[in-house]
């Protein structure tokens, strides 16, 4: 679906040419995406021959045949799947077991699973990997993409990690007999954290922590709930500190920040203190009108304090303001480019400009980033933080969610762990990257493992 | 669809351009020789001053509901609807024009009946706003049965609601202070022709309109609500209520658009009076797209080919001619499109030089 700038994609000893969804089937990858692609008012057995629909000599469709060979494959997956239930009557365990069938009916070699255990409980975790299993000793290829260290530890034979669009290695999990598979789990487990890349130095330019003590608390959220995503979040950010927010994507990241912006009203707790600039985590699809210029991005959705007593914009005034601030992100200095013009790192400055300029004008005394230098070059990072640090200087609470541990540490006072939705950890940024890795991955408490008893 | 006017002007000339070969092969196929219909077309329109005149009044309506459809168009909504918002619009006027005394004079009289045409349209195209921002029904869908509802409830308000006189299908004539001037007043040599006042009021408004889009909040956020929504509302605009005025705004004007047939032509509303002028209208947006110059360019070229249908009608049939306007607005969209997509193309290319 997506086609690689450069490099190429080989499946089974051979370029795949053309890229194509179409030409990946027919080698054979099957594909289960984390978010099914099942038409719902479907039966199972239609679902499954979607899109290689068996055909007879005059073009009908041959169910009768399609469900023989769904049924051999269901066998073959050793599993019970109610072919004549729509898909909109099942559970989501059968929905990802109809999912793989679907791919082994189009005789797949290789299945790709993507994040296969977000939605599915203990029980159908445990069966989908015994499913699993059965696949590859049978001869299939099976590739999961998970963030889920537990499942790892169980069932990976092979384990390759990717941090920020790179592989780092491939290495093999020796499950011999007297092999310490817990300590290949936290290697594999430092090196997706980062580990070794901490930057002497960085911490130095840091809010005093100390001097954090009895000042004002500008934001604070009290046992918030909200639906599934987040449960009883309690933090507290106090005037001139940095406060992280760690934790693997999804955990309630965009939950919390939905409520931090009053969008979300919380089921139960309560929210308090100033209302906050948001530097959004997705800044072309939140953050900044991509076709429109750096003009109307640097001051969106102030235009209401433009506006002079007859209705019309005080375009001299604008103009100024806008100005000033992409001036000040040092994003370039031409108003009239669009954003889309801009490259990420210069996106993301105009971003942050915007969020401080509000800080700095004292309509907002808390700062809320979500993710703020994902996807961004590093003179660009360090830029970004320098700004951060600024605004806590300034004497603005800042609270920042980020998935790169690095990022936290360099930055923040303190550094709370997010994870399933609930605040598990309040940590100082000194804390080791294996402690807050095992925390945001939801591992077992070190304390509670065998080998740190003793 | 994108709004931004840096590339409508290519995508404006290859649709022109696909028109005219459109227009060839057509009258080819009618055994008539393209270059002599071209040249009636011409010598009917532009050719002489009454020619010239009908132009300027065909144009009118055309570029009222154009700027309606083109305000819709920059918040993101197809205002389908201006056809209907026109019907009611007209109707209004015509019957508020006709009931007010006879010596009212005509700063009073003219506003009265603009005001009432514009809220009408208005009021009418308030239902699709509501039906959009409350409960997200698509304004396409909605402003089409608002057409249709139109077309029933104004035949409807002037037989059985007693607005028509006895035995016809129109109003009584409005009183002399709502009319407006016939443009021959001013400039004898249109003599006979109906274009009036109006295309003066409606060339303000279009510079009205596209000045708003960025000298005003309403104007601007409009345009970035059309872009990306959701940056939008993210920084608390309140963007479900922008959509809805927006709607609303774009059928106020095309209830303005019968100051060109009501009351600068006919000075009654009659039944289908003005009718395609609101069809015309999304033609008018989507080649004039966002600039004032560019829909009233559109408006007189949509005006020319009206007027040009009826000057070869002899030879070829005037439907010819909306053929010709479909035409043109599929072109200009796919051009657009396709203009859209190489410029994407060379963004991203630029950008990886930029990277590596």
């Amino acid at each position: 679906m997506v086609v690689p700038d450069t490099g190429r994609v080989e499946a089974f000893g051979s370029r795949l040419a053309p890229h194509t969804p179409r030409e990946a089937i027919r080698r054979g990858v099957g594909m289960v995406l984390q978010h099914f692609a099942l038409v719902p008012v479907f039966t199972a057995l239609e679902n499954i021959v979607l899109g290689a629909e068996p055909v007879s000599a005059l073009g009908v469709i041959d169910l009768a045949s399609a469900r023989r060979k769904a049924e051999a494959v269901a066998k073959e997956l050793g599993v019970d799947l109610p072919l004549d239930a729509t898909v909109e009557s099942l559970g989501v365990g059968d929905r990802q077991r109809l999912e793989i069938a679907r791919a082994l009916f189009r005789d797949a070699k290789l299945l790709i699973l993507d994040e296969p255990t977000a939605v599915l409980t203990k029980g159908e975790v445990l069966a989908l990997y015994a499913t699993l299993r059965r696949l590859a000793d049978a001869g299939t290829g099976v590739v999961v993409v998970t963030h889920k260290m537990d499942e790892v530890r169980a069932h990976a034979d092979f384990v390759t990690v990717m941090r920020r669009g790179e592989v780092l290695f491939t290495r093999e999990m020796d499950r011999s007999a007297g092999a310490d598979v817990d300590a290949q789990v936290d290697e594999v487990t430092a090196a997706i954290m980062g580990a070794g890349a901490a930057k002497p130095g960085t911490r130095d330019d840091k809010p005093e922590a100390a001097t954090e003590k009895g000042r004002e608390v500008v934001l604070s959220l009290s046992r918030v709930s909200v639906g599934r995503a987040l449960s009883d979040v309690s933090l507290e950010v106090h005037a001139g500190e940095i406060v992280g927010v760690a934790g693997v994507e999804g955990n309630g990241q965009r939950e919390l920040v939905a409520v931090l912006a009053r969008e979300v009203h919380p089921d139960s707790g309560e929210v308090t203190g100033a209302s906050a600039a948001i530097i959004r985590e997705d800044r072309q699809v939140e953050g900044l009108v991509l076709d429109a210029t750096l003009r109307d991005n640097a001051v969106l959705g102030e235009l209401g304090t433009f506006t002079n007593k007859v209705g019309l914009l005080d375009l001299g005034a604008l103009e100024a303001e806008a100005a000033t601030r992409i001036a000040r992100s040092g994003a370039g200095a031409d108003l009239d480019r669009t954003a889309r013009s801009l490259s990420g790192g210069n996106q993301q400055k105009v971003v942050v400009a915007r969020a401080l300029a509000r800080v700095g004008a004292k309509r907002a005394r808390a700062l809320v980033a979500a993710q703020p230098t994902r996807g961004v070059d590093i003179g660009a990072s360090h830029d970004i933080h320098a700004r951060l640090r600024e605004a806590a200087a300034g004497g603005a609470g800042v609270l920042i969610l980020s998935a790169d541990l690095d990022e936290l540490r360099a930055l923040c006072n303190r550094v709370l762990v997010l994870a399933r939705g609930r605040i598990v950890a309040d940590l100082p940024p000194t804390t080791s990257d294996e402690e807050l890795g095992r925390r945001m991955l939801g591992v077992a408490d070190p304390n509670a493992r065998p080998e740190a008893a003793s | 669809m994108k709004l931004t006017s840096s590339r409508s002007l290519p995508a404006a000339v290859a649709g022109l351009a696909v028109g005219w070969l459109a227009f060839c092969v057509l009258v080819w196929l009618y055994g008539a020789s393209p270059r002599a219909m071209a040249g009636l077309v011409l010598e009917g329109t532009w050719g002489t001053s009454y020619g010239a005149g009908q132009v300027l009044f065909k144009a009118t309506p055309l570029l009222f509901t154009g700027i309606a459809v083109d305000l819709a168009l920059r918040a993101g909504l197809f205002n389908i609807g201006a056809e209907g918002q026109l019907a009611v619009g007209s109707l209004a006027a015509g019957v508020i024009g006709a009931h007010l005394p006879s010596g009212t004079p005509a700063l009073v009289a003219l506003p009265l009946a603009l005001a009432g045409a514009m809220a009408a349209g208005a009021l009418w195209a308030l239902v699709p706003a509501l039906l959009k921002g409350r409960f997200g029904a698509h304004e396409v869908i909605s402003t089409i049965m608002m057409n249709r509802i139109a077309d029933s409830a104004v035949g409807l308000a002037l037989g059985a609601g007693g607005l028509a006189l006895t035995g016809t299908v129109r109003t009584a004539d409005v009183v002399p202070g709502a009319r407006v001037a016939r443009l021959d007043t001013w400039l004898p040599s249109l003599k006979g022709s109906a274009a009036s006042f109006a295309l003066l009021f409606g060339i303000a408004g279009t510079f009205l309109v596209t000045e708003s889009y960025r000298r005003t909040r309403f104007g601007r956020e409009i345009g970035l609500i059309g872009q990306n929504a959701r940056a939008m509302a993210a920084e608390k605009v309140p963007v479900r209520a922008r959509l809805e005025q927006a709607l609303v705004v774009s059928g106020a004007i095309a209830g303005a658009a019968s100051l060109g047939t009501v009351l600068g032509y006919k000075g009654y509303f009659e039944e289908g009076l003005g009718a395609g002028a609101g069809f015309g209208g999304l033609a008018v947006a989507i080649l004039g797209r966002g600039s004032a110059v560019g829909l009233v360019f559109a408006a007189l070229l949509f005006g020319t080919l009206q007027q040009g249908g009826l000057a070869v009608n002899a030879f070829v049939p005037k439907e010819l001619m909306d053929v010709l306007t479909g035409v043109v607005v599929c072109a200009v969209a796919l051009a657009d499109e396709a203009i859209g997509r190489h410029s994407a193309m060379a963004r991203r290319t630029a950008a990886e030089t930029v990277v590596s």
